[in-house]
This record gives structure tokens, sequence and C-alpha cells, in this order.
């Protein structure tokens, strides 16, 4: 008889789970512009998906380690500790760095925000909250759920989670600008 | 995008009527980007008050007289 703490964390991974799905497949059936004419990109939506492809990459690299060295591996092995913190750090700063390049360039006057583009970036911290709240959500009930009979969390796995919600938040806000295009 | 914003307006036929005015030279007048001007011409977009006055401004208009709430 499974547990009531697993059966609501169940639960719970069945509802955030249901939630993503349904808004991968809401934003696939949106029709970004009627026939014949072509939506321009925004200057600001072209940083935003520059953003999530150079800082993409890095964090598709370091699951793949995490993936094979485990959680094991990146507390006994230094070698595989410091590739996944690089890793980490090139894709936070691949991540965060067009978004702020893009401020930055806009308060110059070298970058034209218009309103639109002004309150997309100023609403994408929301999908970013969600992606965060997710993560975090996830984590933790992985975190007890696996490690609960041993009765601590081992440091690596503690680090692995601080190092994917960096670069998780990195990656959210260029996400959720690219998502704000879409939906406003 | 929003599906349908509930504006309606004359941009397109007042972009033509000002000498064949291109999207690109109205996002410029208005200080936008071709984008927003591309979404408000298909209804998709609502502007803000300021938008809506710079865009009348251009064609020499009163907002009214482009823009109109769908009934």
């Amino acid at each position: 008889m499974p547990s009531w703490y697993a059966i609501v964390s169940a639960a719970l991974a069945v509802f955030l789970g249901a939630g993503a799905v349904r808004f991968a497949v809401h934003m696939l059936h949106r029709d970004p512009a009627p026939a014949g004419e072509r939506v321009p990109t925004a200057p600001l939506q072209r940083l935003a998906i520059a953003a999530l492809a150079s800082g993409g990459a890095p964090a598709l690299a370091t699951v793949a380690v995490l993936l094979y060295a485990g959680v094991d591996g990146y507390d006994a092995r230094p070698a595989v500790r410091l590739l996944v913190q690089l890793l980490a750090l090139v894709t936070i700063i691949a991540g965060a760095a067009p978004v702020i390049i893009a401020r930055r360039r806009a308060a110059a006057g070298a970058l034209l925000l218009d309103e639109r583009d002004t309150h997309i970036l100023a609403t994408a911290p929301v999908t970013q909250s969600w992606l965060l709240l997710g993560a975090l959500v996830t984590w933790t009930l992985a975190l007890t759920e696996h490690y609960w009979p041993a009765g601590a969390v081992p440091l690596g796995a503690v680090a692995v989670m601080g190092w994917t919600l960096l670069m998780l938040w990195a990656l959210a806000l260029p996400l959720g600008i690219v998502v704000g295009y879409r939906t406003r | 995008m929003t599906d349908r914003a509930p504006l309606r307006n004359a941009i397109r036929r007042l972009r033509f009527d000002h000498g064949e005015m291109t999207q690109q030279q109205l996002a410029d007048a208005v200080g936008c980007t071709r984008q927003t001007i591309v979404l408000l011409e298909q209804s998709r977009y609502a502007p803000s008050l300021v938008l809506a006055m710079r865009i009348a401004r251009v064609f020499g208009l009163t907002v009214d007289e482009v823009f109109a709430l769908e009934e």
C-alpha cells in the first residue's frame, strides 16, 4: 500500500505533467498568422531565440553529463564536477546575456523596443517563475522520495539541484519572451 | 499573439492612400516594430492610446477615424 505522501506526490506530478502537455498542445496549435502574410520577427524576439539556442546547447550537454555520470559521479569525480560547473556557467551566461544586452541597448537607443516588446519583456518573468516553481517542486519531491530511507540527501544531489535551477532561471527568461511573442 | 483584438482599423487602406507607405515606414514614423504594425493590421493587437494617437497623427486623422470598436 503506497503512503499518502507517495499518492499526493504522484497526483501532483500528474497535475504538473498534464499542465505542461496542455500548454505545449495549445502553443503548437496556435495560428501564428493568417495565410498569406508572414509576421516578421521582432529584434527582441531574435535575441531571445539566440539566447535559447546558445544557452540550450550547453544545458543539454550538462544534462547528458549528469545522466551519464549520475549524482554519485558528481560527488566522487572532481573532473565531472568541474565539467558540470563550467557547462552550467556557460549556460547561465549564454542564456541571460542577450536579455541584459537588449535592455542596455534599448536604454542607449540602439535597439527598438516598442510598447508590445516592453510588455512582453515585463511579463516574461511570470513564465520564468512558473517554470522555476515546477522544477523546485519536482526536485523536492524527487530528493525526498529517493533519499527518505537513507535519512539524508548527499551534497552532490543538492549541488546538482542548485546548478540545474540556476540554468533553468537563465533559460526561462528568453523562453518566456519567445512564449510572449506567441501569446500576446 | 492575441487571437483577435476587439478593434478594427483602416491602417492598411490608409497606408496605400498615403503614397503606398510601407509597414516599415509607418513603424519608423510611430516608433514601433514592423511586427506590431502587421499585428495591428490583422486586428490581432490592441494598441495603447499613445500608439493609436501617433498612428492617427501620421495619417492626419483622429483616433476614431482610424480605429473603431468591433460591434
